[in-house]
């Protein structure tokens, strides 16, 4: 969704900044390999920072990871309202309401089996849809054509040393660490998974988002060679499309973008509905709650993420600024998690800090500095902070077997 | 009096031959992907692993 902007006022490092969230799903293979053998019973994200670093990491964490899920539900909600009401004439109210009542309807019928069947086939329809209009968009006009123009037009988007550009890219790249290393919804995965299966998926799934942004920013670059008058980057996809495959073609991209906006909505409606239930109503609220009454707990917990979703997204936030405010919070928890998988000796006083550290400064960075400063800032604060009080004041070392008893 | 303003940075293009691999690169990978997870589901339809 947010791809083809990039590309418009970024250019190709726009471009590429977005396929770096490919990174974090490469390093996030080993990483799952790891989380299978430590925790073959675990859970949820939160079950292993809290038998990791203890109960004040784990609040912090669960604090952390909570506002970013209702972030990006958030911006997901209202980009799918804007989408809807441009191109459909659909007023934003009843548009937002739709994609998010029909997500909610199916992760309460069908939970993660549904979400995981969906994302599946809208994953096969985002590749072929991008893939088509590429394609057309090729025959159309030209690679040669596309960048002559864009280098005589705009040239800053093909410059190789835009600073904005470049921040973006590794501000990105961190962001996406952030979100894939410490999110329930990649984590729900890897306990899902069998042991083997675990690492190759995360691979795969790396390959397979790294070359959508360039495609779709692609389209995006080429409306100008086509003489599309481009007034809100976000309907850019549908309008190159409808200009070169008529209208089947803006119904094709229109599915597309729909699609990639439900199958992150499931996926955090299914993972953070598992997260509460199990890290707050389980862990604080009803420690002896039975099966039956999680499941029932789980569902309403769907139904009031999808509320409280719906509340917030009737302000109309700007989509960027809702998703990018909450990128410190989540690049601060990168290093905890890294040290906590692979470092016996890691400090959780030090883990504590590094996450209050690195998400206040980066929020500090972001307001003061500039969007694409506030996770690199984040990251690196969040690392010395993990390294010098691990290094300085490091714990006796710590038995791996303590995480085997998540859930048991 | 019309001079242009000087550039705060410098602006050195990538060359045409690098814009043209990264972006064919993404549309053979994308489509790539996309015969992939068919192949996936239709070695999943007969093997009935998942579904």
């Amino acid at each position: 969704m947010l791809a083809p902007v990039f590309a418009l006022e970024k250019g190709l490092w726009g471009m590429l900044a977005y396929s770096t969230a490919s990174f974090g799903l490469f390093l996030f293979a080993p990483l799952a390999l790891r989380i299978r053998r430590l925790m073959p019973k675990g859970y949820t994200s939160g079950d292993f920072i809290r038998l990791r670093f203890g109960r004040t990491a784990w609040v912090l964490f669960l604090l952390i990871t909570v506002v970013y899920s209702m972030a990006w539900l958030v911006s997901m909600g209202i980009a799918g309202g804007k989408l809807l009401e441009t191109l459909a004439g659909v007023k934003f109210i009843y548009g937002m309401s739709t994609i998010l009542g029909v997500c909610v309807f199916y992760t309460l019928m069908g939970g993660m089996y549904a979400v995981i069947g969906t994302d599946f086939i809208q994953s096969v329809i985002i590749l072929v849809g991008v893939l088509v209009v590429g394609v057309a968009v090729l025959g159309e006009t030209g690679m040669t054509e596309v960048y002559h123009k864009v280098k005589v037009e705009q040239p800053g988007l093909f410059n190789m040393l835009l600073p904005a550009a470049l921040l973006s890219l590794f501000n990105n790249m961190f962001f996406g660490f952030g979100e894939v290393f410490h999110n329930n919804v990649w984590w729900t995965r890897a306990f899902a998974m069998r042991e083997k299966v675990a690492p190759r998926a995360f691979l795969l799934s790396g390959l397979l988002w790294f070359p959508i942004p360039i495609a779709a920013g692609f389209i995006a670059l080429s409306a100008a060679p086509l003489g599309i008058n481009v007034t809100d980057p976000n309907t850019v996809g549908p309008l190159v499309a409808g200009a070169l495959l008529g209208k089947l073609g803006a119904m094709v991209v229109f599915v597309v973008v729909f699609c990639s906006l439900a199958s992150s909505i499931d996926s955090l409606l299914a993972a953070t509905s598992d997260l509460v239930c199990e890290d707050v109503y389980r862990r604080m609220l009803r420690p002896s709650a039975d099966e039956r009454t999680l499941r029932r707990a789980a569902g309403w917990i769907v139904v009031g993420l999808g509320a409280v979703t719906w509340l917030i997204c009737r302000y109309e936030f700007n989509l960027l600024e809702v998703l990018f405010l909450s990128g410190p919070l989540v690049a601060s928890a990168i290093w905890p998690v890294i040290s906590g998988l692979y470092w016996e000796r890691a400090n959780r006083h030090a883990v504590v800090q590094a996450m209050l550290l690195g998400s206040g400064l980066g929020l500090w960075a972001y307001l003061q500095l500039g969007r694409y400063t506030a996770c690199l800032v984040s990251a690196a604060i969040s690392m010395t902070v993990t390294f010098l009080g691990s290094r300085l004041f490091p714990e006796r070392s710590f038995d791996w077997n303590q995480l085997n008893e998540a859930h048991s | 009096m019309n001079e242009p303003l000087p550039a705060p940075w410098p602006v050195v293009p990538f060359p045409d031959f690098i814009v043209t691999a990264v972006i064919l690169g993404a549309l053979v990978l994308t489509g790539l992907g996309a015969l992939t997870l068919v192949y996936l589901l239709i070695k999943d339809q007969r093997q009935n692993e998942i579904w």
